[in-house]
C-alpha cells in the first residue's frame, strides 16, 4: 500500500477520534479544528513515519498531544483569512448539552482542579477508551507508570468527590495505629 | 460510592457528543484533500482548511471543555532548554546549600538519564528523600513552578511525592482532619492521616515557597509509615540530584526517553516493537543509550533495505532510502558528535547505501556494524 493510501486509511478510521480529544481539550469547538488540522498535516508530512493499525491511533493522539501544547502556547494559529473566519465562527454561540446536567459539569469543575498528568490521564482512559499500555505509549512513558498514574488520578478524584468518605475511614483505622 | 461508580461518573461526564448531519462528514472530506495536496515536507500553511473544519464544528454546535491550558506536561520542556540559573530560596532553616547542578554539568556517564528532570525538581521540590536503602525512582516528572511528582518503589511499597506552590497549602493541608498525627519529615512539619489500612498520607507546611504531600502506598500501617517518615531526609539541592540519579529505575527511564526520541526526532525501523524493543537497549547513560538507539534504527533501516530490495518493494525501498538519508537531522545523532565513532559511522551508510553505490556485501557489513 503506497503511504497516501496509508494515510487515507488512517484518516478515515481516525477523524472522529481525533476532532473528540481535541474538542475536549479546547475552550472554543474552532479552536478544535486547528489541532485537528495541524495534527492531520503533520501526520501526512510524516506518512511514511507512521505505524499501521492500532499504533496508528496511538502515534496520531501522541502527535496531537504536541499540537494541542503548541496551541496552549498560543503556537497554533493560522492564515489572516482563517483568523478572519474564525473571528466569525466565534460569534456563533455553541450549545452546550451538558448544562442540564449539574453532575457532569461539576466533574468536569473537579477534573480541572486536578494536576494535567492526573486529568489527561483519565480523559484518555474514561473518554478516549485506552489501555494504560496505550497510554503509555501517547504520553512517551512506561506502562508501569502509565498504570500508577491511574490509579493515583483515580484517587485523587475520589478524594475530591468524597472527602468526607476519607475523614471516617482516618477515625476508623485509628485503633490500627 | 463504589470504584466503579466513580469511573462511571467519569465516562459520563465526557462532553464529547457525536456531530451529526453531512457538514462535518463533507468539513473532514475537503480537509483530507487538501492536505494530501500539500507536498510532504512543506511547511506552508494552510487557512482555509482550517476555516472549513471550524465552520462545521461549530455548526454542530459541541461541547464545553475541562480546558487542560494549565500544568501543560510538555511545558517542562521549553525550561528544560533554557540555562538553569534561580538557585532555590534559601531559608534559615533550610539544609546547607550547594548550587543546583545543570544539565550540562551533569556527569554524561553517570546513569543519569534526562537528567534536566532532576535539576528542575532539585530546585522547585522539598528535596526530600527517603534514608532508607533500597528505594527505586520509578517516575520523575516537574511540571510546573514548583510542582512536580516523583514515585519511589522498594519491594511492594511504593511512595509517591508531589510538591506544590505554597499557595496550594490552604486545599492541601491535612493538620485539620482530628485523626491526624504530627510528624516530622526531614526536618519539615508534616500531618499524617492513614485514611485506608496500609496506605498513608502526609501534607508537609510549606517551606521556601513549596510544600509536599507523601502518598504511601500498600504495604504501610500507622506504625511503619512514621517509622518510615523519620527515615525521610531534607538535603541541598546538589545532594538530592546525586542521590535522585542514583536512585533512578534506568529501565523505566530509558523506555521513557527512547519513546520521546522516536516521536520527535528519528522514524522508528519497520521491526520496532513498542513494547519490547527498548528494554533491549542498555540503560546505563543517556550517551549509551543514544549511541545504541541511533543504532538501532539504523540496523532496522538497513534490515528494511536489504529486504525490498531482495523483494524488489520499491515503496518500501524508497521509505528506507528516505529514512537513512534523514539521519543527517537527527539531533539525537549531531548530539554524538565527537564523543562516540557512531555519527562518522551512520554518514558513510547514509552516504553509501541511498546512492546504490554500496555492493550488497559492504551494506551486510554496515549492518553487521550496527545490528
Amino acid at each position: 500500500m503506497d503511504h497516501e493510501q496509508h494515510f487515507r486509511d488512517v484518516y478515515e478510521a481516525m477523524f472522529e477520534s481525533l476532532l473528540a480529544y481535541a474538542l475536549r481539550r479546547v475552550d472554543q469547538p474552532d479552536d478544535a479544528a486547528d489541532v485537528v488540522s495541524e495534527t492531520f498535516l503533520i501526520a501526512w508530512r510524516r506518512a511514511r513515519e507512521m505505524p499501521d493499525g492500532d499504533e496508528a491511533k496511538l502515534w496520531l493522539y501522541g502527535v496531537a498531544r504536541r499540537v494541542l501544547a503548541n496551541h496552549h502556547r498560543g503556537g497554533v494559529r493560522r492564515e489572516r483569512l482563517g483568523e478572519r473566519l474564525r473571528h466569525l465562527l466565534r460569534a456563533a454561540p455553541a450549545a452546550d448539552p451538558s448544562v442540564v446536567v449539574p453532575v457532569r459539569v461539576s466533574v468536569r469543575s473537579m477534573l480541572t482542579r486536578l494536576a494535567e498528568p492526573d486529568r489527561e490521564v483519565l480523559m484518555l482512559t474514561f473518554w478516549e477508551g485506552l489501555e494504560p499500555r496505550e497510554i503509555a505509549v501517547v504520553l512517551g512513558i512506561s506502562p508501569a507508570v502509565a498504570r500508577t498514574r491511574l490509579s493515583r488520578a483515580r484517587a485523587r478524584f475520589r478524594e475530591l468527590l468524597e472527602p468526607s468518605e476519607r475523614v471516617s475511614a482516618a477515625y476508623n483505622l485509628e485503633d490500627e495505629r | 460510592m463504589s470504584g466503579e461508580q466513580i469511573d462511571q461518573l467519569l465516562r459520563d461526564a465526557d462532553p464529547y457528543r457525536r456531530p451529526e448531519g453531512e457538514a462535518v462528514k463533507a468539513a473532514a472530506g475537503e480537509l483530507l484533500e487538501q492536505i494530501v495536496a500539500e507536498p510532504v515536507g512543506s511547511r506552508r500553511s494552510f487557512g482555509l482548511v482550517v476555516a472549513g473544519v471550524a465552520a462545521a464544528v461549530v455548526a454542530v454546535a459541541v461541547v464545553v471543555v475541562p480546558a487542560t491550558r494549565h500544568g501543560d506536561p510538555d511545558a517542562p520542556a521549553t525550561p528544560v532548554s533554557t540555562p538553569v540559573s534561580s538557585p532555590a530560596v534559601p531559608s534559615p532553616s533550610a539544609p546547607p546549600s550547594t548550587p543546583p547542578p545543570t544539565p550540562s554539568s551533569m556527569p554524561l556517564v553517570s546513569g543519569v538519564l534526562d537528567p534536566e528532570r532532576i535539576v528542575l525538581a532539585a530546585q522547585d521540590s522539598p528535596r526530600l528523600t527517603p534514608g532508607e536503602p533500597g528505594w527505586k525512582v520509578i517516575h520523575l516528572e516537574p511540571f510546573g513552578v514548583r510542582q512536580g511528582e516523583m514515585t519511589y518503589e522498594k519491594g511492594g511499597r511504593r511512595l509517591e511525592v508531589t510538591w506544590y506552590p505554597e499557595t496550594d497549602y490552604s486545599q492541601r493541608r491535612t493538620d485539620r482532619w482530628p485523626s491526624s498525627r504530627k510528624v516530622s519529615v526531614g526536618g519539615l512539619t508534616g500531618y499524617l492521616l492513614v485514611p485506608s489500612k496500609g496506605t498513608f498520607t502526609v501534607a508537609t507546611e510549606p517551606r521556601d515557597g513549596v510544600m509536599a504531600v507523601l502518598n504511601g502506598g500498600k504495604g504501610f500501617t500507622g506504625a511503619t509509615a512514621r517509622a518510615f517518615l523519620t527515615t525521610m531526609r531534607r538535603v541541598d539541592a546538589g545532594t538530592w540530584a546525586a542521590t535522585t540519579a542514583a536512585q533512578t529505575d534506568r529501565e523505566g527511564e530509558a523506555g521513557t526517553r527512547v519513546a520521546r526520541l522516536l516521536s520527535e526526532d528519528m522514524p522508528p525501523p519497520p521491526d520496532w516493537n513498542a513494547w519490547t524493543s527498548a528494554k533491549e537497549l542498555p540503560s546505563g547513560s543517556t550517551l549509551e543509550l543514544d549511541d545504541a538507539l541511533v543504532k538501532r534504527v539504523t540496523c532496522g533501516w538497513l534490515i528494511e533495505w536489504q529486504r525490498a530490495k531482495a523483494t524488489g518493494d520499491g515503496a518500501a525501498l524508497t521509505r528506507a532510502n528516505q529514512a537513512l538519508l534523514s539521519s543527517a537531522g537527527w539531533r539525537t545523532l549531531q548530539a554524538l558528535e565527537g564523543r562516540t565513532a557512531t555519527p562518522q559511522l551512520i554518514r558513510k551508510i547514509a552516504d553509501a547505501v541511498p546512492s546504490g553505490r554500496a555492493s550488497a556485501a559492504e551494506v551486510q557489513a554496515y549492518r553487521a556494524s550496527v545490528c
